[in-house]
């Protein structure tokens, strides 16, 4: 059944289209739609809380004009591997990068940053293991399938857990290295996810592999730009809380704002939630009902991440190397970011921590003195002066925000991640959990739906189409 | 050292002084005293005046043509002149030598002589045909002039010469054939073979004299320029064939001597004639540029008295002709009846010297005051026609 | 010579350079000149402390020395003016460098890895930067030659020599930019060494792969210019030749034509 099944008075008005989050993943969708029609189309975009972007936010401390990511800290950039269209699509924006690098994992107070440090710190064996684990990784994920993963396109990857895989390491060091390296990236523990999933965290540390980059000024002016440059008509304070089918194959969209019920008819509603946000919808369509709620079952893999990030009074000294980021073995695995490090004229500091997984979940219910304090006590030695320049601390609880991918868990074909009810073809899904639980992820699956919509919107339009 | 916008090169000016200097003598000698019979003196005749240095004057004239001719143009497109206008000047050069060469010869010879095709002509002429050769390859200006030499026998031959000929003297029918073959084969200083001179010295300039269309290198700025080794070779080479044509031209078949019996000979103009002088005053030319030109003035006051001469090389030919000849004209005139009473015999050699000397002398002067008084002469005449 | 014609012998001890160790190093510091091709050398110092425990680095003294002795301008005078130095604070080690000098300050069994970065990234550096600076040389000739790539004429014919010999400099820049090429496009090495963090950074505060890519513009442009310049100095030798043959062939139908007159007049004159 086609997604749009209008005749009559209505053919000619636009297709409405409403997209339900405001978040990456709906603005994104939004952004491709309105590339990719061929004709005028109303998008609406329902956003529960009063600001865009969801997990990408950069906000300001109170008590300097400084910007900090509070989400998402970095971009991943795949062009030494293949297009990278959210690339492109932040040049194409004008927004300036900064590439992030860090090479330093922190065990115990020792760091390496380097096979010579290993060796040094770690003893040859050491060394020796970590080049012979790092040749094993590349030779079980190439960069092309480490490319595709996520996509239909990608290789079948290993589903052994990865904690049985770092078991298999002779070197005690060796794994300690290994999940104080890969721990914050994973967003959860490695006896909960697989070994493939391990992999492409551990080699996204390889440039040849991937580079980390961020958008000077703060990652949010990318969902800002977008922002801008929609014209799709935005709500927010929206919180929508049911969808009911409507006369000729539409849907109605109910929810509140400042308490106040609305309801509009869409042709396509795209719900770009995380799980959580998604299980709070009611569909009065039984069967719309069912194959949502197995869609959220298969896709529940709630990961953590909590960031709690300082300003400092004076800029950061004493980073090693000047890294822009560092692997701390605190927290069972945190990444410490130095976010002031490619600012020479900033004034303050800013230090950021990154905690995934258990420890996240963990201290996600601590009060912010007692986060702060742990904090400040993890930094490595050289950066312990910066425990006495705290001028502000902000912690930001992303409880759930991320999906990892648990061992023996096997994606879903592209179209059934994204149209949970074959029977419902107007009712799409977008979301990160659906491919790596990353920006790139999330745009992929933006594109994808978008590329869907465009086509069925143009196959209604056009004269010799059933539908119309 | 920088390129020479307008500066004369002193060695074309000595060169040109020297041939001004023996056409007078010739001329004064030959006209005056070709014929005095002075045993106890010296020998009279034109063959018998054994120390005249005849037939050497007209060759670097009208090479010098080609030579003036290339430096010319090549100061006026320096200049920034456009291609139409040096064309416009060389042609109205061309036609003003060729309508002074006739009227020349109605005023200072005959009226049944304006088309003896003397050297005024056949420059004019020259000039004409310069103007298309700069348009070629120097390879191709030279091959025409190689053509010019060659078939010039051969169109002697066709045309029977000789019979145009009496007694040393040329002599033709008021028709169009004899007209037109006088302008081209059987005249004084017809085309076939006299453009071949300045044909060769346009060609030739740029390796004679370095600085004719470039600076020179700034490696050699300072020491004497030098002319291209190949156009010594050339030259030599030219010179040898002369030799070599003088000695077998008994035996050359008659395509090649044109029943000429002399191999050396002006009137005609032989194949060893020709070679001969463009290759002698070629090298001379090669060591004069050698010794006077470059950086620093040599030999200032010779190229002082030299120049103004060349300058006026025209308005002196013209001057020398009208000095000895009208005289000559008026006292046979007067004395006899007939013009020509005293042709030739008018005086013995050593008068005849006397005169020409005398004359270089004072024309030297007058040339030398001309220039600052401004005094109207042939060359101001034909600046004011020719711009 | 590039980095791997340079044998070990060149990072042992060697002559000292041209004045002296700078005073307030410990005794440890050593000077020495190393080559890094039949032309350019560069005066490295060499200096064995152990890391602060406070900063994670050499002492701030031995810092501010190793910086103000690289921001001297180089002894070399082929060397000239030498650019801002780069200082590279590097996990308990630092690395100074500019044209001409150089400075590694670490732990003694560091110091190996870093003067084999350090010489390797010179090398690279100073052939690169030859190149520049004859690739931005060709360039001030490319207004000047942009005439004649256009259209030659006579005058422009004997230029053949020289527009010969720009387009062999302009080859020969090109040829120098593509062998040290590799060296400043590589990619980063995964799992690092010191000496690879180092080579990295060095590269990334040079500029290499942006300067690289500006000269190889700027030669790509002068070789083009040179090339149609060539192109045009043939193609105006080859219709100056066909323009001569041309010119010839007239020569002969003039003569042909006198001939022919001649004859006819002869003829004429005769009946």
């Amino acid at each position: 059944m086609a997604m749009v099944n209008d005749r009559g008075e209505n053919a000619r008005r636009p297709p409405r289209i409403a997209i339900v989050g405001g978040g990456p993943g709906g603005l994104f969708t939004a952004w491709h739609i309105e590339r990719l029609a061929a004709a005028p189309v109303a998008i609406t975009i329902l956003e529960a809380s009063s600001r865009l972007g969801g997990k990408v936010v950069s906000p300001r401390f109170a008590a300097a004009p400084v910007r900090y990511e509070a989400g998402a800290a970095e971009l991943y950039d795949y062009s030494p591997v293949g297009d990278d269209p959210l690339r492109q699509l932040v040049q194409s924006l004008g927004l300036p990068t900064v590439p992030l690098t860090g090479a330093s994992v922190c065990l115990a107070g020792r760091r390496i940053a380097n096979l010579d440090d290993a060796q040094a710190e770690l003893g040859s064996d050491c060394r020796r293991a970590l080049v012979e684990f790092d040749a094993w990784a590349r030779g079980a994920m190439s960069p092309g399938e480490f490319y595709a993963s996520g996509s239909d396109l990608a290789v079948a990857s290993d589903a052994t857990p990865l904690a049985a895989t770092l078991a298999g390491l002779q070197e005690p060091a060796v794994r300690r290295y290994l999940e104080t390296m890969i721990h914050s990236d994973l967003a959860t523990e490695p006896a909960a996810t697989t070994t493939g999933y391990g992999l492409q965290n551990y080699l996204m540390n390889d440039p040849a592999y991937m580079r980390l980059y961020r958008i000077a000024g703060g990652n949010e002016q990318l969902v800002s730009a977008i922002a801008e440059r929609l014209a799709a008509v935005v709500r927010l304070d929206a919180t929508v809380t049911e969808i009911t089918p409507a006369a000729d194959g539409r849907l109605a969209v109910a929810w509140h704002t400042g308490g106040r019920p609305l309801c509009e008819e869409f042709e396509i509603v795209i719900l770009a939630l995380p799980i959580p946000r998604l299980a709070a919808i009611a569909f009065a369509d039984a069967t719309l009902a069912e194959a949502i709620g197995r869609h959220i079952a298969h896709h529940n893999h709630p990961a953590h991440y909590l960031r709690i990030t300082l300003l400092l009074d004076r800029p950061v000294a004493g980073v090693p190397g000047e890294d822009d980021y560092l692997m701390l073995d605190a927290f069972g695995g945190a990444c410490l970011y130095v976010e002031s490090s490619r600012d020479p004229l900033g004034r303050h500091g800013v230090l950021g921590w990154l905690l995934g997984g258990n420890a996240a979940a963990e201290w996600a219910n601590a009060p912010e003195e007692e986060l702060v304090a742990a904090a400040l006590d993890s930094l490595p030695e050289p950066l312990a002066p910066c425990r006495g320049q705290v001028l502000e601390a902000r912690v930001h609880r992303w409880t759930g925000g991320v999906s990892g991918v648990p061992g023996g868990w096997h994606p879903l074909p592209a179209d059934r991640r994204h149209r949970p009810s074959a029977a419902h073809s107007n009712v799409l899904v977008v979301g990160d959990y659906l491919y790596d639980s990353t920006l790139n992820g999330v745009f992929d699956s933006a594109e994808y739906v978008a590329g869907w919509v465009a086509a069925e919107l143009i196959a209604a339009q056009s004269p010799s189409s059933g539908s119309l | 050292m920088t390129p020479r916008a307008s500066a004369r090169q002193a060695s074309i000016d000595v060169l040109r002084a020297v041939a001004i200097a023996l056409m007078v003598v010739v001329h004064f000698v030959e006209n005056l005293s070709g014929w005095y019979a002075d045993a106890t003196i010296v020998f009279a005749g034109v063959h018998q005046v054994w120390w005249l240095p005849t037939g050497f004057a007209a060759p670097t004239f009208t090479f010098l043509t080609g030579v003036s001719y290339r430096l010319w143009v090549g100061v006026l497109e320096r200049r920034g002149l456009g291609q139409e206008a040096i064309a416009k000047g060389t042609v109205r050069r061309g036609l003003f030598l060729v309508g002074l060469g006739f009227a020349f010869n109605v005023l200072i010879w005959l009226p049944e002589d304006v088309f003896n095709w003397d050297i005024l002509t056949l420059i004019g002429f020259g000039l004409l045909v310069l103007e298309f050769a700069r348009r070629m390859p120097d390879g191709v200006v030279l091959f025409a002039a190689v053509l010019v030499v060659a078939v010039a026998p051969t169109l002697r031959e066709v045309a029977g010469y000789s019979e145009y000929w009496t007694e040393g003297y040329y002599d033709y029918d008021f028709t169009v054939s004899d007209v037109a073959l006088g302008w081209l084969v059987t005249g004084y200083f017809p085309v076939f073979p006299w453009l071949a001179f300045p044909l060769v010295g346009y060609a030739a300039a740029p390796a004679l004299l370095r600085q004719t269309n470039q600076p020179p290198p700034v490696e050699q700025a300072g020491s004497p320029p030098a002319p291209t080794l190949g156009v010594g070779y050339l030259a030599a080479a030219a010179i040898l064939a002369a030799a070599i044509l003088i000695l077998i031209w008994p035996r050359l078949p008659t395509w090649v001597t044109g029943h000429t019996a002399e191999a050396w000979a002006m009137f005609p103009a032989t194949t060893a004639y020709v070679l001969g002088t463009i290759g002698g005053i070629s090298l001379v030319l090669a060591a004069l540029h050698r010794a006077l030109d470059g950086d620093v003035p040599r030999c200032r006051e010779l190229v002082a008295w030299a120049t103004p001469l060349s300058r006026h090389a025209l308005s002196i030919y013209i001057l020398h002709h009208a000095v000895h000849v009208w005289p000559l004209w008026a006292w046979g005139l007067a004395t006899t009846g007939d013009p020509s009473a005293l042709w030739q015999v008018a005086m013995p050699p050593w008068a005849s010297l006397s005169l020409a000397v005398l004359f270089l002398a004072a024309v030297a002067m007058f040339c030398r005051w001309a220039d600052t008084a401004s005094l109207p002469t042939a060359e101001s005449l034909m600046r004011w026609i020719c711009e | 010579m590039n980095a791997n014609d340079r044998d070990q012998s060149d990072l042992k001890p060697g002559p000292a350079a041209a004045g002296g160790i700078p005073a307030g190093l410990p005794g440890t510091a050593s000077l020495r000149r190393l080559p890094l091709s039949a032309t350019a050398a560069i005066d490295l110092l060499a200096v064995a402390v152990e890391a602060a425990a406070d900063t994670g680095g050499p002492p701030e003294s031995v810092a501010n020395i190793i910086r103000e002795w690289t921001t001297t301008q180089s002894l070399d005078p082929a060397v000239g003016v030498s650019p801002a130095p780069i200082v590279v604070p590097l996990y308990g080690c630092l690395v100074a460098w500019s044209a001409g000098r150089a400075a590694v300050v670490g732990p003694g069994e560091r110091l190996g890895q870093l003067e084999e970065a350090v010489a390797d990234f010179a090398t690279h550096e100073a052939t690169l930067r030859d190149a520049e600076q004859r690739a931005t040389a060709l360039l001030d000739t490319i207004e000047a030659d942009a005439g004649a790539a256009f259209e030659i004429d006579h005058a422009s014919g004997d230029r053949r020599i020289e527009l010969s010999a720009r387009y062999r400099e302009a080859v020969a820049v090109g040829r120098r930019l593509a062998i040290v090429a590799p060296a400043v496009h590589a990619a980063p090495v995964h799992p690092p060494t010191l000496a690879s963090q180092l080579g990295e950074r060095l590269r990334e505060r040079a500029r290499l792969v942006e300067r690289h890519e500006l000269a190889v513009g700027r030669a790509d442009l002068a070789e083009r210019v040179a090339e149609a310049c060539g192109q045009r100095a043939a193609d105006s030798s080859f219709a100056r030749r066909q323009t001569g043959l041309e010119w010839a062939i007239v020569v002969l139908l003039v003569v042909q034509t006198a001939l022919i007159l001649v004859d006819l007049l002869a003829r004429r004159g005769s009946s």
